[in-house]
């Protein structure tokens, strides 16, 4: 185990040194190459009890949010951030907070034992997770499409949710969300259930009773979870708010058809459908290499715009088509494939609330982007 | 001038935006001032024979095929007779497959198709995932292809066109699609018709010859359509190059 770990801390702190880019996942990525079950090993050594957090939409924030509840109960716990959640991203996680013999050391002024590890993971993996994190809990979010080019069918997914579940330690505890009628196809002896009275896209709220869910089921104060929620910040790209010249900049991050049909409904509800608009459509692998899904998301919502609509990333004429299509006049639709540009003119657009609708590398690009521009601060966690 | 459109398991199979064929086809007739009535036909619908001028059906997972196979066989019959009456058809992966002889998926049992296209289509363990293009007479067309099964074309069924780039049929034999009169099968989701305008008012042109006889239709401004089809053969291209891939 420990040559293992070494080699991902030198090549993580390689990586530091010679680019600007921290936090990658390729130190776990080569770890795990020469040692396929680092991951167990280190969840063994540390009797880490691990928290699987899955499904299409929501990972982020639902970790996000519980993290802020334990937080205020000063329970320490572990994370994978910055997107990284794949068996790889774990990897790399675990490595950055354990010494060379595979022991976790969390700087913290009180030393407390970690004991908790909250784990954002991708929907393809979750069986791998599962095998190697043998977690106490896990929780499924909801299931719709997104890159189908990497994770195959709906089905396939499924079933290898079900199969995840079939390993899990007869003690874990599965909590699903209620509303999405496919989860209603797991089976494990006991489910817990949130999210009854919600109607499906309703992302926030949906993600407001998934971290409830999870922060009873670790038994969290009350009192605790109210002053999580009160001081919960999101990711960057997950709603945010900043201001620049005056104008309120809130960026969105799309994955997928339902992602996006429900960030426009939000603007629909928050009456911003003329406000300005950037949408940047990518195709990079962490994007989806198949950007047909804009097909399947309602963009008809935006039909009876009156103001225009820059679209900008690696398949900007592909939005541009799909916003015809949709009914929006060709003429407000205006074609920036530059990411710079398309953010010079999207910020001269008279308005007060302007949302950035990105992928997920466009939105990467986009904080790179405001930070060397000084507009963000470059430390904004993801 | 109108048409009927009879878009075959709308909710079934549709999961790469291939209702978006459906949508080209609607917004470049109204351009046009030409209706087209779209009829949606499920499970069990009545589908008359001569009560459409156009069909077109979609992609779906392995499961919904299955679903769908039992009342597609049931249509055999009025869709052969269409076909032979030269009514303008388009059918994508999953549908193009049930078109065929049969379909043997990599679990479950075989399904039998109705037998247009003199093909058939056995699933693979390598799934055949990219940007696609290929060859045809109606200039080059491009899009999205993600499909396990194996299509082998047999005798007198001709392929839509020949593969660019991309993996087409079976990755073997650079054929993609088939064509059978004037019924059209292939693998290309991205949707193909919004990118692909030219293959699209063919069959719009198709649809209103058995109807109203040889007219040409008005051509569009396709500002947009041909910028979205030159974008993406150059961006497959660029993620086809053995060093550009990396940029």
């Amino acid at each position: 185990m420990s040559s293992s770990i070494i080699i991902g801390k030198i090549i993580s702190r390689l990586l530091r040194l010679f680019s600007s880019k921290g936090g990658t996942a390729l130190p776990g990525l080569i770890a795990l190459k020469i040692n396929p079950n680092l991951i167990n090993q280190i969840v063994k050594k540390n009797q880490l009890k691990s928290i699987i957090i899955t499904g299409t939409n929501g990972k982020t924030t639902t970790s996000r949010l519980l993290g802020s509840m334990l937080q205020a109960q000063n329970l320490p716990f572990l994370h994978n951030r910055s997107g990284s959640n794949l068996l790889r991203g774990i990897a790399a996680a675990l490595i950055n907070q354990s010494d060379i013999s595979g022991r976790i050391k969390v700087k913290l002024a009180r030393r407390i034992k970690v004991k908790l590890a909250i784990w954002e993971i991708d929907e393809a993996v979750v069986f791998t997770a599962v095998k190697q994190l043998q977690p106490k809990i896990i929780l499924f979010n909801n299931l719709s499409r997104d890159q189908l080019d990497r994770y195959g069918e709906l089905d396939s997914i499924l079933k290898s949710w079900q199969e995840s579940l079939s390993i899990l330690p007869a003690d874990a505890q599965v909590i699903i969300n209620r509303t999405d009628q496919r989860l209603k196809q797991l089976h494990f002896p006991q489910i817990i259930y949130f999210g009854q009275v919600l109607s499906l896209g309703h992302y926030q709220q949906a993600n407001i009773l998934a971290a409830q869910a999870l922060a009873h089921t670790l038994k969290l104060k009350p009192s605790s979870i109210s002053q999580g929620l009160a001081s919960f910040r999101p990711a960057f790209g997950r709603g945010e708010t900043f201001t620049f010249q005056q104008k309120q900049i809130k960026i969105l991050l799309v994955k997928n058809p339902a992602g996006l049909t429900a960030v426009l409904n939000q603007l629909q509800d928050n009456q911003q459908l003329n406000q300005p608009l950037l949408i940047a459509l990518n195709d990079l692998i962490a994007d989806g290499t198949d950007v047909s899904w804009i097909w399947d998301a309602n963009l008809e919502i935006l039909k009876d715009r009156r103001t225009p609509i820059i679209v900008s990333g690696l398949r900007t004429a592909d939005l541009a088509l799909r916003l015809k299509y949709a009914g929006v006049k060709e003429k407000l639709i205006q074609i920036e494939p530059s990411l710079n540009h398309a953010w010079q003119k999207f910020i001269a657009q008279p308005g007060r609330n302007h949302n950035i609708l990105p992928t997920y590398t466009a939105m990467l690009a986009l904080r790179q982007l405001l930070s060397q521009q000084k507009i963000i601060h470059s430390s904004w966690q993801d | 001038m109108q048409f009927t459109l009879a878009h075959l398991y709308p909710d079934l199979m549709n999961i790469y935006g291939d209702q978006g064929n459906v949508q080209t086809l609607k917004f470049r007739c109204q351009q046009r001032q030409i209706k087209l009535i779209i009829r949606p036909i499920r499970l069990n619908d009545p589908l008359p024979p001569g009560s459409f001028d156009l069909l077109f059906a979609g992609g779906g997972q392995d499961s919904q095929q299955q679903l769908i196979s039992q009342d597609l066989l049931k249509r055999k019959s009025v869709l052969q007779k269409a076909c032979q009456n030269n009514i303008p058809m388009l059918t994508i992966c999953g549908s193009y497959q049930l078109f065929g002889a049969y379909f043997q998926p990599f679990s479950g049992p075989k399904m039998t198709g109705i037998g247009i296209f003199n093909a058939y289509t056995v699933a693979s363990k390598q799934r055949k995932i990219g940007n696609i293009i290929i060859k045809t007479k109606f200039g080059e067309l491009v899009g999205f292809e993600n499909h396990s099964g194996n299509t082998f074309l047999q005798s007198r069924t001709k392929a839509l066109g020949t593969v660019i780039i991309g993996q087409g049929n079976n990755g073997l034999d650079k054929t993609e699609g088939a064509v059978t009169n004037n019924v059209f099968g292939c693998y290309l989701h991205g949707p193909l018709l919004p990118k692909n305008p030219l293959f699209c008012d063919h069959l719009i042109q198709l649809a209103l010859a058995n109807k109203y006889g040889s007219i040409k239709i008005k051509p569009l401004n396709d500002r947009l359509e041909w910028q979205a089809h030159f974008a993406a053969v150059k961006r497959t291209r660029k993620l086809h190059h053995p060093l550009l891939k990396y940029l």
